[in-house]
């Protein structure tokens, strides 16, 4: 008798610790299993019973008088005690054990999905006060403003139809439990192929999509896209008019942003390059070097253009004017919010902390350190060797370079290639902000295409040179079976093309309707603010009050403000 | 309202350069369909690299050679 009740409470024990380590899975894999054709099913395994009461004593639970003691070591808390059985009064059953555990691990990327998105969302503020500090003082208020709104002109726009347009026929995304509601996406056959253009579920979260995944969702991508709103700001600063600028941040994050990401992270047709063109795993990016930061400099570059340069900012045979900004300590400080934000951005993007391959989120912070120091290696030594001195907002802006140049590659790179990419942007966005400021005469107050557009486009790219092969989410990327590799790792040219045509579509599409949306908007409402307003500075003309209004504004030579305290 | 239709006007009748710029950004538009609708028909890697390449070429001479230089023309430091 004795004997026979250890015997059973043994057995309880194993297969409590069997539920907790894997019957999940096991759970999982039989539902298929079920739903196929009665002939061709094999008969079903014999299990343990789910709705039996589990004999709970057996896992030999702290005791009411125990937890009372205290708990130091953390040994005690979280055991069979904290198990809900759905029915009270039959106890905890094999079935609540197993459900718990699955919304355990959905649970934890839940959380972990949230969080990172809050640090995302801290981003703007880096954002803000970076361009800030890089502008004049007479335009500090304005400036900021636009900074300050662009996180609600973006997330309403995104809320009603951006979102959908995005991610609406995403599911199921595994790692936050479905999604399921956003299961629509418009496709278009053609050339014998079917191409995915667009979602069709989720405008408004109405409907089916009052969903706690898709809600996680929403917030995660909605920062993101944000972060692609807020870089425009910088690149027409100090000349565009705040009207102008609202109707244009609503059209890149209802309609630009969107239609771009869709079609690398919603499920359309550049994502599928790999399994409908066999172009390695079709274009990748992890975290959003194209995504977010290309599509954002592609629109800095098609505003800066069309609003011209600034006032004072070329000589009438086209020299260019240093027009210093009015705070490098809040420029570098920004600098290092963003640097902080990026663990959101990059390691958050797995939208997971559990299962699926997950735990390569410590290798991605890494990489994103490291590419973000040898990226303001790379700026400070461009700089110092060439004008003598290691230049501070330069120095600021290859940190930025690096962290955007490894966003794409962060997920499938070594600690080697993150520094090689970082280093290579750091340079890059040194030389390319010289491109741009004295060869195509595109003025750019903060250095957003550079940062940004170029080291957005170097970041696609490097996926296809540096990706090492070692990563596992699921077992697949993008419906194709096995790992992303890149050229130098053995993985051929193929990955590389696919980045080149992701390259290739942020050039010649994001460009060309950025460009196409901001040129009618400046035919409606006019882009640029007046001559007079500009002299003066944005801060009074557009929004009425100074950013610092003790202090006396000292016209120079361009008219613009040298700050004095009064 | 008329004030602002009287801009609109004022912007397309001044705009010399607008055919420019919509060849421009037609220019852009091909650079980027080319390796793209080319995809289903040219099978081989090295011939498919060649094309996105190309493409690139084409929509960067459209923003920088085209695009860019209309707006050069009527740049606000000339005038000054």
């Amino acid at each position: 008798m004795k004997s026979g009740e250890s015997l059973k409470r043994y057995l309880s024990a194993v297969a409590i610790l069997l539920v907790l380590c894997g019957l999940p899975a096991w759970a999982q894999t039989a539902a298929p299993a079920a739903a196929a054709p009665a002939a061709a099913a094999p008969p079903p395994a014999p299990g343990p019973a789910m709705d039996v009461p589990l004999n709970v004593k057996a896992a030999q639970p702290p005791s009411t008088d125990d937890l009372a003691k205290g708990d130091p070591g953390g040994t005690k808390t979280g055991t069979v005690n904290d198990v809900v059985p759905a029915d009270a009064t039959k106890g905890v059953t094999l079935a609540d054990a197993v459900n718990q555990a699955g919304q355990n691990r959905v649970a934890i990327n839940f959380v972990w999905t949230l969080v990172t998105g809050f640090l995302v969302m801290f981003m703007q503020a880096g954002f803000a006060i970076v361009e800030t500090g890089l502008c004049r003082a007479k335009n500090a208020n304005h400036t900021m403003m636009m900074n300050f709104m662009v996180y609600g002109f973006g997330l309403f726009a995104y809320w009603v139809c951006g979102f959908a347009l995005q991610m609406g026929g995403v599911a199921p995304s595994g790692t936050l439990g479905g999604a399921y509601p956003l299961n629509h996406e418009y496709a278009l056959p053609l050339l014998g192929k079917t191409w995915g253009l667009f979602g069709m579920h989720g405008f408004f979260l109405s409907g089916a999509s009052y969903d706690v995944a898709v809600m996680v969702l929403f917030l995660f991508q909605m920062v993101f896209m944000d972060t692609a709103l807020t870089i425009v700001t910088g690149a027409a600063a100090e000349r565009w008019k705040y009207a102008a600028f609202a109707i244009s941040s609503v059209f890149l994050g209802a309609i630009t942003y969107p239609v771009f990401a869709n079609w690398a992270w919603g499920g359309g047709w550049l994502s599928q390059l790999g399994a409908n063109f066999n172009l390695g795993h079709g274009y990748c990016d992890f975290a959003g070097s194209g995504v977010v930061h290309a599509v954002g400099g592609m629109t800095a570059l098609a505003v800066s253009m069309i609003v011209g340069p600034r006032i004072g900012k070329y000589t009438r045979n086209g020299t260019p004017n240093a027009m210093p900004g009015h705070d490098i300590v809040i420029v570098l400080t920004g600098c290092f919010i963003l640097a902080f934000g990026w663990f959101g951005f990059n390691p958050g993007s797995t939208l997971a902390a559990s299962g699926n391959g997950a735990l390569r989120i410590g290798s991605i912070a890494v990489n994103t350190m490291l590419a973000g120091c040898t990226g303001s290696f790379g700026a400070l030594l461009y700089m110092w060797m060439r004008y003598g001195k290691p230049d501070a907002s330069m120095t600021g802006n290859g940190l930025l370079a690096g962290l955007v140049a490894i966003t794409a590659p962060s997920g499938f790179v070594s600690t080697v290639g993150s520094v090689i990419i970082g280093f290579v942007a750091g340079l890059l966005v040194c030389v390319s902000v010289e491109l741009v400021e004295r060869v195509l005469k595109v003025d750019d107050p903060v250095g957003a295409i550079s940062v940004h557009g170029t080291n957005g486009l170097w970041g696609v790219i490097s996926v296809g040179l540096f990706a090492d092969g070692t990563s596992n989410y699921g077992g697949s990327w993008n419906g194709v079976a096995g790992s992303v590799t890149g050229l130098f790792y053995g993985g051929g040219a193929g990955q590389l093309v696919a980045q080149f045509i992701g390259v290739g579509t942020l050039l010649g599409f994001v460009f060309a309707l950025s460009y196409m949306g901001n040129w009618v908007i400046d035919i409606i409402v006019g882009q640029r603010s007046s001559a007079a307003d500009e002299l003066e500075g944005l801060d009074i003309p557009e929004m009425g009050a100074l950013c610092y209004p003790e202090f006396v504004l000292k016209p120079d030579a361009f008219g613009s403000g040298s700050v004095k305290a009064a | 309202m008329k004030k602002n239709l009287l801009y609109i006007r004022k912007t397309l009748y001044d705009e010399k350069e607008t055919p420019v710029k919509l060849i421009g950004v037609l220019l852009v538009l091909v650079g980027w369909l080319l390796p793209v609708l080319t995809l289903v028909s040219v099978q081989s890697t090295g011939a498919r690299l060649f094309l996105s390449l190309l493409g690139i070429a084409i929509s960067l001479a459209g923003i920088f050679g085209v695009l860019n230089k209309a707006h050069l023309k009527d740049a606000v430091w000339k005038k000054a």
